[in-house]
């Protein structure tokens, strides 16, 4: 009778452990996977996919959360088979540091569930959701993972490039207007740019995006962080993008830099030409010439 | 005291049962597909509301939350409204609730709120879930953002002003994304926008706060600047007035050489207002239709009715589907080729075959008072002098390709 106590009961405290276990998985893997904004890599998960290597932790699935540039949440969902014993693993990383999904260890995983049996994805591409299941001893566990601020044609595109993912009001979400916040997140940010009275000509903008000479970018877009928005500037003759400063567009106006005229004028011109007073990239109000500074920018005198 | 087995397995027992509570109680975060399908079920309902407005709502919500002889396209994206309509749609079990910080509802706006936030301009809100009585409740929150009032403008090649053979001015937006608002900003926006930032400004903001769905008419051009900040925006630019408004000639082609021009926003051919009346009254008396009406359908002037005159803002959209870009309103829009040529002056001050009836003909106005000494109308004056002259404005906005919000 004893025995038979201690068993019951060393089951019984087992079965829980077991099951505050998945419960925490499968919450932190809604909570982590539903919010995201860019989704970078979904694996087909078939044992006899050759990207899924057997003994190793591989990534299925790969994404951030981003909220206006600095507030980022990096995922990846990771699977593991035990060929020999046939049985499959998962396992959680959702930080804010950043991490090569390949390039992770356990000791990385905010969450893990093992011994599991018939891992499967299954994507409802028109409800932007996917179905995760397997079997946990012999017992079904299903999760459906909505999508609620990827765009609703994700699954049309071949690839998924982060860049391609616009921005809210071009995009047509799940819940259109709707952006779902992961939860915890706090609405404070870091840090917001720029003043009101910030003047370029008094040399008080900050670059909020840059490329150098050769059009490499050398500061990436961060002008989700000016507190007043951002402006353009023409001089580099990058096609690739331009040189932006954080604050109020006062362009064309006299210490100023020029307005942006556009692509086809830019397509006509050497790079040279581009930060020329004769340029017909950009422009000034009436009276006022376009001049080339120092900083490779066509400002108006 | 030596310890027994029963002692262990009372220590065991205790574990479980311990285990077992903290299970239960922490039951309401355990994510199941019933919850989340409440969570989804909520969403696509605050979605609908948001973006259609009174279209998503039954006859008596109708009643209770909007004025149906305001133009629909006011009740879209509208803080006030949604969080009328959950107000009354309060169930048990699932609430969705605007107030925060002690406001009726609580936007999140860069450029103004004290301690900093990121998002350019977006209501709060969240979905709870669980009875009332219950302590433990399941919480979402999300963000509305304001995709209703813009439109994204088409990348291509667009002319500014009036060309002449002599001068044709081409710019485009290729490889830009510019979003315009539809129409212009109204008293709700000025009231929404004072409300919730507690605005300092030197000088008074003046508007009619009980008429909240016509434009505001009487905010100077800083003020106006400063609005469109809180929005995430800036006012309008001339180049950009003229792309929405000019009919293109060939839609197909978003790189063409040549761009003409239409003196009208809804036709290419004539090239006088004159000439498009005349044919406008030839096609009415073959279908026996009211001249007037049909007139005043495509653009408010003087001769349209005090009704029309009202709500020209939500009327008359153009080839890309901006509001009233000729007649109605005079509206400001900022010129940083030729600043003295900064409003559009085709209005209810002016009859119908007044020379200001052509696209690119603008006033100007020095963004500083009302009165007629604010104003120079270049030789054209209004009809007679009116105690004030109402000037209107609408923002824009020019995003990154990768901005999540």
């Amino acid at each position: 009778m004893k025995l038979f106590s201690i068993i019951f009961s060393l089951y019984f405290f087992f079965s829980v452990s077991i099951l505050a276990n998945m419960n925490e998985f499968k919450k932190e893997v809604l909570n982590s996977i539903s919010t995201i904004t860019s989704l970078s890599k979904l694996k087909i998960l078939e044992k006899s996919n050759p990207l899924i290597i057997p003994y190793t932790w591989t990534p299925i699935l790969e994404g951030r959360t981003e909220i206006a540039n600095k507030k980022k949440s990096y995922i990846c969902l990771m699977y593991y088979f035990n060929k020999d014993e046939n049985k499959e693993s998962l396992a959680l990383y959702s930080h804010s540091i950043a991490k090569k999904c390949t390039q992770l260890n356990e000791k990385d995983f905010s969450v893990k569930v093992t011994d599991l049996n018939q891992v499967q994805f299954k994507v409802i591409e028109q409800e932007n959701t996917i179905d995760l299941s397997f079997l946990k001893n012999k017992e079904l566990q299903l999760l459906r993972i909505p999508f609620y601020n990827l765009p609703l044609d994700l699954w049309s595109k071949k690839n998924f490039f982060d860049s391609e993912v616009l921005s809210s009001q071009t995009m047509k979400r799940k819940y259109p207007g709707i952006f779902v916040l992961p939860s915890g997140v706090s609405l404070r940010p870091d840090t917001l740019y720029g003043e009101l009275d910030d003047l370029y000509s008094k040399g008080k903008t900050k670059v909020c995006h840059d490329f150098n000479s050769k059009c490499e970018e050398t500061i990436a877009f961060e002008c989700g962080q000016c507190r007043y928005g951002w402006f353009s500037t023409i001089g580099r003759g990058c096609e690739n993008g331009t040189r932006k400063y954080c604050g109020v567009d006062r362009c064309g106006n006299k210490g100023e830099p020029a307005c942006p005229r556009g692509f086809i004028h830019k397509r006509s011109e050497s790079k040279e030409q581009v930060c020329s007073e004769k340029s017909q990239n950009a422009f000034c109000k009436t009276g006022l010439q376009l001049f080339c500074n120092e900083q490779k920018v066509l400002v108006c005198l | 005291m030596p310890i027994k087995k029963s002692h262990i397995v009372i220590l065991f027992l205790l574990i479980t049962i311990f285990g077992l509570i903290l299970i239960k109680y922490r039951g309401q975060t355990v994510p199941n597909i019933q919850k989340e399908v409440s969570f989804e079920a909520k969403l696509e309902e605050i979605s609908k509301v948001w973006i259609l407005g009174i279209d998503a709502l039954s006859a008596e919500e109708i009643k209770k939350c909007s004025d149906n002889s305001i133009s629909k396209i006011f009740y879209q994206c509208n803080p006030e409204f949604i969080s009328c309509v959950f107000e009354q749609r309060k169930e048990e079990g699932a609430v969705v609730n605007f107030q925060k910080e002690n406001k009726k509802y609580k936007i999140y706006s860069k450029a103004y709120e004290e301690k900093g936030s990121w998002p350019g301009y977006s209501l709060w809100g969240e979905i709870i879930l669980g009875q009332e009585s219950k302590k433990n409740k399941e919480k979402k929150e999300f963000l509305l953002t304001d995709e209703c009032r813009s439109l994204y403008l088409p990348q291509r090649v667009y002319q500014y002003g009036q060309s002449t053979l002599k001068n044709k001015w081409t710019w485009d937006n290729i490889d830009r994304h510019i979003f315009i608002d539809k129409h212009v900003v109204t008293n709700r926006d000025i009231n929404e926008w004072i409300e919730q930032t507690k605005v300092n400004s030197t000088e008074e903001i003046l508007f009619n706060k009980e008429s909240p769905h016509l434009p505001a008419e009487f905010l100077k051009a800083d003020q106006m600047e400063a609005f469109c900040r809180y929005r995430g925006k800036k006012v309008l630019q001339t180049q950009y007035f003229d792309a929405i408004s000019y009919l293109p000639f060939e839609m197909d082609k978003d790189r063409q050489a040549q761009v003409f021009q239409s003196i009208v926003p809804w036709s290419r051919k004539e090239q006088s207002i004159f000439k498009v009346w005349d044919k406008l009254k030839r096609e009415i008396s073959d279908k026996s239709k009211d001249f007037e009406r049909v007139a005043c359908s495509k653009t408010v002037s003087n001769e349209c009715l005090l009704g029309e005159k009202e709500n020209a803002h939500f009327r008359a959209p153009s080839w890309s589907g901006h509001f009233m870009v000729m007649g109605g309103y005079l509206e400001y829009i900022k010129n940083n080729i030729h600043p003295r040529r900064n409003l559009k002056a085709s209005s209810q001050f002016f009859k119908r075959t007044s020379p200001w009836f052509r696209l690119g003909e603008r006033a100007y106005w020095d963004g500083d008072g009302f009165s007629y000494r604010n104003f120079n109308w270049k030789g054209e004056d209004p009809l007679r002098e009116y105690k004030s002259f109402g000037v209107t404005f609408r923002c824009m906005k020019e995003q990154y390709t990768y901005e999540a919000l």
